[in-house]
């Protein structure tokens, strides 16, 4: 249950962050997807069943931040990850369908969150690349550190 | 598999509306936080634009000083013409057309993550303060959108820029009337003008009953550039606001 909770913190923080400091200093298609990128860092170190449970919380978080249908978000992150960590098991895996994953969830992220306008903006390829360096420091600080532990 | 089948519940309860009194309160307890390090990100924002810009700051400050002293001629013209106005309204009885000002309610802007287009912004204030969708938002007597949607502690404010909002307008100056929608999310497009009419670059545009969108008398910015006539075709003209729509921190909506 502790687990949880701290998960829940920890999304709830990033989701803060990402829909009102980064929305504000980075804005538009450009801001980077925290809660998908700390999602993508757990399954990077190997913790697939967390970082379904991370993206769920996070995805419902962003939800009730915004005015989007509740359970959205978590259910596009969820999908998403559910399709890589079947890529990683069945068919092929490492770093290529990592960076690449986090990248194309991101813009199916971006798609649909004008939801149901389906709109894609420029900017939505940059932020990708934001996100995709976002989940590659969160993977370095989930290995290196004992943060992962108290997860 | 199991986590899938929870998230479509609740999608499907999301679909529903079922989940929005959770969504209310957790937007109740949040709505200071997300202030709070919007308008932080907005200072870092403002500290480093201030330092990258002071040349053109300080061109900008010779020209208001410029600006400055012709105002204050224009101003002493304009006590005059208000004091006329006075008498002439307390001869006729008319009462004021500034009444909206007692029914504003000030909002804080806390942008919009979900938007990626950048013409919407969220409200910190909802329906129970009143806000009702269609509500005008402004700034002093400038139109800064209409609330396209309410919830109870938030709102959503689709800016002049937007290009779902159409809005009946007038030209101050020659009284040219026609329709604006936004244009590139930047400017306003003013559209529907007939050949015959005149617009001309640096008159104003506000709102006009026409429509019922808007509150009517609300400047909604300068023309900028007109278009060429063509025979027989109508015009368009662009419009920018005089607000910095991109940098908002309060607002006023104004109350049924």
């Amino acid at each position: 249950m502790r687990r949880y909770l701290h998960l829940f913190i920890v999304n709830l923080m990033l989701a803060l962050l990402q829909t009102s400091f980064f929305a504000e200093f980075v804005g538009g298609g450009f801001n980077p997807n925290l809660v998908l990128a700390f999602a993508f860092g757990l399954l990077f170190v190997e913790k697939d069943s967390l970082s379904l449970i991370s993206a769920f919380m996070g995805g419902l978080i962003l939800d009730f931040l915004g005015f989007s249908p509740v359970g959205l978000s978590s259910l596009l992150f969820v999908l998403c990850l559910e399709l890589v960590i079947f890529i990683r098991q069945h068919v092929f895996r490492g770093w290529i369908l990592n960076f690449l994953s986090v990248y194309l969830t991101a813009i199916v992220f971006g798609l649909f969150s004008a939801f149901p306008k389906i709109i894609l903006v420029d900017g939505e390829f940059v932020g990708g690349i934001f996100t995709l360096v976002a989940s590659f420091i969160f993977y370095l600080l989930l290995d290196k550190s004992a943060m992962l532990k108290k997860i | 598999m199991k986590i899938i089948v929870i998230s479509i519940s609740i999608f499907i309860f999301g679909i529903a509306g079922l989940l929005n009194p959770v969504r209310d309160g957790f937007q109740f307890f949040l709505n200071p936080m997300q202030y709070g390090l919007s308008r932080f990100a907005r200072d870092i924002k403002g500290a480093v634009s201030f330092f990258t810009s002071l040349k053109s700051i300080r061109d900008d400050y010779v020209k208001l000083l410029e600006e400055n002293y012709d105002l204050k001629s224009k101003l002493l013209e304009y006590s005059d013409l208000k004091e006329e106005n006075r008498i002439l309204r307390d001869q006729l009885k008319i009462s004021s057309e500034d009444s909206f000002e007692q029914r504003l309610l000030l909002a804080h802007v806390l942008g919009n993550p979900s938007d990626t287009t950048n013409t919407t912004y969220l409200l910190d204030k909802g329906t129970r303060e009143g806000i009702k969708p269609g509500n005008s938002v402004v700034l002093g007597r400038h139109l800064v959108g209409v609330v396209k949607e309410a919830g109870a502690f938030r709102s959503v404010l689709e800016l002049v820029i937007s290009p779902n909002l159409i809005l009946s307008v007038k030209d101050l100056q020659t009284g040219t009337e026609g329709l604006v929608l936004g244009q590139y999310g930047t400017a306003i497009g003013f559209s529907k003008i007939l050949p015959s009419e005149q617009v001309n670059e640096k008159d104003t545009i506000v709102t006009t009953a026409k429509g019922g969108k808007s509150v009517p008398g609300l400047i909604v910015g300068e023309v900028t550039f007109v278009e060429q006539p063509a025979a027989g075709v109508l015009r368009k003209a662009v419009v920018n606001s005089y607000l910095d729509l991109a940098n908002l921190e309060r607002v006023f909506v104004i109350l049924e």
